[in-house]
């Protein structure tokens, strides 16, 4: 279990004092897949960051597995939305860098990378290095890296947002398969409402100065969720409350300069309702 | 002038020459790069190091190699020694400020992802931060090599050292024109092979590898 007991976060820049999360509490279920949403700034990514032990709170706890984090460690693997793949590595020595620091024994490692290489359909690019892969190929690798280890959990930020609508689409079914097999912790932070609604057994949004949690919703659809009607009626629900959210962003950073389309649901590039916020 | 390089290199004197500048230069540039190299990582690593010694660095690297001749010359008198002190003293700021520049480089993205996946200590340094900034030190590398082939010839022109510099030196008190551009295309010559040969080489390899080639 993850375990997040009144976190608060401050940063302190040059443009003054932000406060990212303000008393943040959340527990989060062994084998849960929890999706993190909510307007840019409003403390996704530092949330996630403290259960990487990226950061420390300032004050509050952070336990995983009843242990307080500390540091980062290869129990926790995080993705982020760029590969963050080292291009002097062939494809094949990346995914063994991960187990190497994870102290699996070199007998292992071969098997292994087989193994989570074919998981993601890229087996036959082991020798590849990271420049020849498209950006989706990349992030496959890069979740072959992460699972290869064997974490408990998986912390995903973004991983998908920079990918075209077809490649995320595949990589949702092809990580929604390897969730169901290994049965990980995934905490997923995203732009995309349908995208969370589509993975996660729970929604979380945030709302922005101070970060806390506004709502917590259950996502009860069986899976593989492909059926259009029950995910559009969760995204439906979920933008509504995100829209009040962004605006307010929106009217702090651009002042009298921004103009709220009454009832205009925002939508993204790729399209469809909640493609990007 | 032809015939000034090919008499030059069959009565052995440019051949001489060039053996010893080039045992010189290896001597002066592998001292650079020991004290260099380290000295860069560790300034871009160090903030007491960096509060230190950054300024001193950088002011030292804006000195043309040839006014450290005085100093080489006060503490090492006529020697051999006071030759690499010049070769020295001109390639290795170009090299440690380069080297911090390639570490500094490094996209803090990569040393996040290698953190989460438990790299810490020299464990991190070294099989993270020291490859990724691989590029900067290369062409670090090369800018010293430039700078410490100068420094040579400056400090070989202005005194008895029998090697390519005096060759130029002496060519000029004989007003022999065509020895003189003789020794000089040797020069340029030795300078592009070890270019194309050894540092084209391996950023070539490094740009391959990384898939800069392509951009
Ligand atoms: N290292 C830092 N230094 C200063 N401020 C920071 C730092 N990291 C985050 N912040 C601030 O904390 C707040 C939350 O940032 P965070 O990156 O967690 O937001 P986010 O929800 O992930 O946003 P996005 O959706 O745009 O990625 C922002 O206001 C940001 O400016
Ligand atoms: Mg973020």
């Amino acid at each position: 279990m993850i375990r997040i007991s009144q976190v608060s976060k401050h940063f302190i820049s040059r443009t003054g004092s932000h406060h990212a999360l303000d008393s943040v509490s959340l527990d989060i279920a062994d084998g849960q897949f929890v999706c993190l949403v909510g307007p840019s700034g409003c403390g996704k990514s530092t949330l996630l960051n403290l259960i990487a032990g990226l950061e420390m709170p300032d004050s509050g706890s952070v336990t995983v597995f009843d242990t307080p984090v500390t540091a980062p460690g290869p129990d926790r693997s995080v993705m982020f939305q760029d590969s963050a793949l080292f291009p002097w590595l062939s494809v094949r020595k990346n995914v063994e860098f991960g187990l190497e620091l994870a102290n699996v024994p070199r007998s292992e490692w071969q098997g292994r990378v087989e193994t989570f290489l074919k998981k993601v359909h890229l087996w036959r690019f082991r020798d590849a290095y990271v420049h020849e892969l498209s950006g989706g190929m990349r992030q496959r690798v890069a979740l072959a890296r992460s699972l290869a280890p064997d974490p408990r959990v998986l912390l995903m930020d973004e991983p998908f947002a920079s990918l075209d609508a077809q490649t995320r689409d595949v990589l949702h079914v092809e990580l929604q398969e390897i969730w169901r097999a290994t049965q990980k912790t995934v905490v997923f932070v995203t732009h995309n409402v349908r995208e969370a609604v589509r993975l996660g057994d729970r929604v979380i949004m945030l709302a922005t100065r101070p970060g806390r949690i506004k709502h917590d919703v259950k996502i009860d659809l069986a899976r593989p969720r492909e059926s259009e009607g029950d995910v559009a009626y969760y995204v439906g629900r979920i933008m509504k409350e995100l829209k009040v959210e962004v605006d307010k962003v929106m009217r702090e950073e651009m002042g009298d300069a921004w103009q709220p389309t009454p009832g205009d649901l925002p939508s993204g590039p790729t399209g469809g309702v909640g493609g990007g916020i | 002038m032809a015939r000034s390089l090919w008499e030059g290199f069959s009565d052995g004197t440019i051949l001489v020459g060039v053996g010893v500048s080039l045992r010189r230069l290896f001597i002066g540039y592998s001292i650079s790069l020991i004290v260099g190299l380290p000295l860069g990582l560790g300034l871009a690593r160090s903030k007491v190091l960096e509060d230190s010694l950054g300024t001193i660095v950088t002011g030292m690297q804006a000195l043309p190699s040839i006014c450290w001749l005085p100093i080489a010359l006060i503490w090492f008198g006529l020697s051999e020694t006071a030759i690499l002190f010049v070769v020295v003293a001109g390639s290795l700021f170009s090299i440690t400020i380069a080297t911090t520049a390639g570490v500094r480089n490094v996209p803090p993205l990569l040393v996040r992802a290698a953190r989460t996946m438990g790299a810490r200590g020299p464990q991190l340094y070294f099989r993270v931060i020291l490859p990724a900034s691989l590029p900067g030190i290369l062409s670090g590398m090369r800018l010293g090599w430039t700078f410490a082939w100068r420094s040579l010839m400056a400090g070989e022109l202005l005194f008895v050292s029998g090697g390519l510099g005096q060759l130029l030196a002496t060519g000029r008190e004989l007003r022999d024109m065509s020895r003189v551009l003789a020794v000089m295309v040797t020069i340029v010559g030795l300078g592009l092979l070890t270019d194309v040969l050894v540092f084209d080489r391996l950023e070539q390899r490094v740009r391959e590898r990384w898939g800069t080639d392509r951009a």
